[in-house]
């Protein structure tokens, strides 16, 4: 048995190793000092410049689903629908508003959370009986809606009778939807058929390009996205880490490790993992932004596309599940493989594939396990891999 | 309401619940695979819908070589990808099972994580590879049958290969079921399904029941991947809405159940015809997903479970 982590367990988790990862501190803000001055350096149009970006961008993107799956045990393959929800939000906003950047930028991180709250907020309530009358209520505004525009027809700004009842109905139904409470391979298949769903309503709908996609315009160089997504990538890595060594953090791990276990405890479960979803939600469609901002152009296709979740899935398993380090190597990584090999082959998703498929068999830590145990100890105070109860029989 | 408005929407009704029914043994047969991984091994497999796309380019690729009647590609299709099914499970997948994954000491929710994640690798590989291989061009299994019908009435018809693969699926998934009652290595499977452990200790060589298991899973796969390349048209990147409708199939006709998956696929293929007809092609897609869902979120044990 391994006592450090008991002790761990026991005593106030923020202090435990305080003074050990000095040295680390220090070498996390000089890399983060060495990036600031890197476009100075590189030139500001650089290729290298886009390369970093890229790879912050897929980051936040891993931190996000790394939230998720490696700290709360909830295995999404539907993150693209949050990316596809905050691209298109973006682009509508500026098309149709022509909104400053740093609204836009907000905009499109506030929608996924806000699609997110509707795919919780059945969880929120205790009582059955007061959320069946919410769901009456929305029926009841939405039945109202639809006969207003029956008499008044310049009131449906969805600009068409189909999309207009799909998407209404859709998000009824999903706001009843206990999306929450299912659990494995029930919960991703689940937030995969979510994604495609909404993907079907958007390539159909007139106002979002009918299926051929919008222009975002964002007039914004690349050194601003640059460092706005360093910025996004520094908050959030350093985010997680303080918030995993909170009771949260905590509390979190031991709904991931055995639910049932951590609710008799005592632990808020549908509270810890509302948070949790909400948070990914919000940093994934803020990290979606910048991406089509440089991108400047979305399609249905592309905004939710499966293979976001084969990228995330990537940066996440390369680097390491469950650790503060983890999507920062694999992003690393993936722009290696797909931006610089994958272009020279044409083939960076097969490649990316195989690599996570072989990695997975071989090394299930990740790269960041590969650092040794000492600094496994610092990034995870419950190991995540370890099973404890049979990591002392000399196995 | 007229008489011939009434009239014409009868017709409307039969004509769906009836593509709807045909459609069922489609489905069924695409998600009989999917069942079987799940009833036997608890692995969702969710490269599934890829290993139908697969099938269906062997298909071809098979056709193109010897140009004979489509159904005579059966008979080299299923073997093969019986022996992919067989070897993908003992030198992949057997590697990430809830058994190995204990012995490697890993926390039981990687068990429950590494097997989504690698067929979820499968999948983006084998669409890349399709991709690589044969471009992104759509391909049909070429057959003088894809649109011939059989007229019951004036204004009222049934696709004949709709019903050939109703019928098919019928056959198939009650010869699938003997096999799993009468014979020795379905009594095998059965066992293993039932715990792994015992039937290991009772001197069951595990390892290749779920080899033999994944095989039959991919054996359908080849029926059902044949089928989709005869009545419609497909692409590499086709794969992943046949999972979905496939696991749905799975989840409605109660998880892992054989005769289960007739049912589902009958319930899924009448709600999804029936919403195209009502409120257009494309609320087909849409109300099958929100079926799923549903069926998922309320009653995940299934439908026609008590």
């Amino acid at each position: 048995m391994d006592l450090s982590n008991l002790s761990a367990i026991g005593a106030p988790p923020v202090t435990t190793n305080a003074s050990k990862s000095a040295p680390w501190r220090i070498g996390a803000l000089v890399l983060l000092a060495a990036l600031v001055i890197v476009p100075l350096v590189v030139g500001t149009d650089s290729y290298i410049v886009h390369l970093l970006m890229t790879a912050f961008i897929f980051a936040t993107l891993g931190h996000a689903w790394n939230l998720m799956a490696g700290y709360g045990g909830m295995l999404s393959v539907g993150q693209q629908v949050f990316i596809g929800i905050a691209g298109f939000s973006e682009a509508i906003l500026i098309y149709y508003a022509a909104a400053p950047l740093v609204a836009v930028w907000i905009f499109a991180g506030l929608v996924p959370l806000a699609f997110a709250a509707l795919l919780v907020a059945p969880m929120g309530i205790r009582w059955p009986l007061r959320r069946s009358w919410a769901l009456v209520v929305f029926f009841c505004l939405v039945a109202g809606y639809e006969i207003a525009v029956t008499v008044k027809p310049e009131l449906d700004i969805f600009g068409d009778n189909f999309t207009r009842r799909a998407f209404l109905l859709l998000f009824l139904f999903l706001g009843g939807l206990p999306l929450l409470r299912l659990r494995g391979a029930h919960f991703a298949i689940a937030t995969w058929l979510i994604a495609e769903s909404v993907a079907t309503i958007f390539s159909g709908w007139p106002l979002a390009g009918a299926g051929g996609g919008m222009q975002v315009n964002a007039d914004v160089d690349l050194l601003t996205l640059y460092y706005l997504a360093l910025g996004l990538v520094a908050v959030v890595t350093l985010g997680i880490f303080l918030w995993m060594r909170s009771t949260f953090g905590l509390a979190l791990m031991a709904v991931r490790d055995d639910e049932d276990a951590a609710a008799s405890s005592g632990i808020d479960v549908m509270r810890i993992k509302m948070s949790i979803f909400l948070i990914s939600a919000f940093v994934t469609g803020l990290a979606a932004g910048l991406y089509f901002m440089d991108a400047m152009i979305i399609t249905p296709a592309s905004g939710f596309s499966i293979s976001w979740s084969s990228y995330v899935v990537f940066v996440v398993v390369a680097g390491g599940m469950g650790t503060v380090s983890g999507p920062l190597i694999g992003a690393i990584v993936f722009v290696v493989v797909d931006r610089i090999l994958g272009q020279m082959s044409g083939q960076g998703q097969l490649v990316l594939g195989l690599m996570s498929i072989a990695l997975m068999l071989l090394l299930p830590q990740g790269l960041a396990g590969l650092f040794g145990r000492s600094m496994r100890r610092r990034t995870h105070l419950i190991p995540f891999l370890r099973s404890p109860s049979i990591s002392g029989e000399g196995q | 309401m007229t008489t011939e408005d009434f009239y014409w929407a009868l017709i409307d009704l039969a004509n769906g619940l009836m593509t709807g029914a045909t459609l069922g043994g489609y489905y069924a047969l695409i998600s009989v695979g999917l069942a079987l991984t799940f009833g036997v091994m608890k692995l969702v497999n969710l490269s599934h819908g890829d290993w139908l796309i697969v099938a269906a380019y062997l298909a071809v690729v098979i056709l193109g070589l010897y140009p004979v009647s489509p159904f005579w590609v059966l008979l080299p299709l299923v073997p093969m990808m019986f022996v992919i099914g067989y070897v993908l499970q003992r030198g992949l997948l057997n590697r990430v099972s809830t058994f190995a994954v204990e012995r490697r000491g890993l926390s039981p929710i990687m068990a429950m994580m590494l097997p989504l994640l690698i067929t979820f690798g499968i999948s983006t590989v084998l669409s890349q590879a399709l991709q690589l291989v044969f471009s992104t061009n759509a391909q049909t299994i070429r057959n003088d049958y894809s649109f011939s019908a059989i007229a019951l009435s004036q204004d009222l018809s049934i696709s004949t290969l709709r019903l050939g693969f109703l019928v098919l699926a019928a056959v198939l998934i009650g010869a699938l079921a003997l096999f799993i009652q009468r014979t020795h290595i379905g009594r095998a499977i059965r066992a293993t399904s039932d715990d792994a452990e015992i039937a290991a200790l009772m001197g069951m060589r595990t390892a290749h029941v779920y080899g033999v298991a994944s095989g039959l899973s991919l054996m359908f796969a080849a029926f059902a991947g044949f089928m989709i390349g005869m009545s419609r048209s497909f692409q590499p990147f086709d794969g992943p809405p046949y999972l979905l409708t496939a696991f749905g199939v799975v989840v409605i006709g109660g998880l892992g159940s054989l005769g289960g998956c007739f049912l589902g696929g009958i319930v899924l293929g009448i709600t999804q015809v029936l919403a195209g007809t009502y409120f257009g092609p494309a609320a087909q897609q849409l109300a099958g997903y929100l079926l799923i869902l549903l069926v998922l979120a309320a009653r995940p044990q299934g439908l026609f479970k008590r």
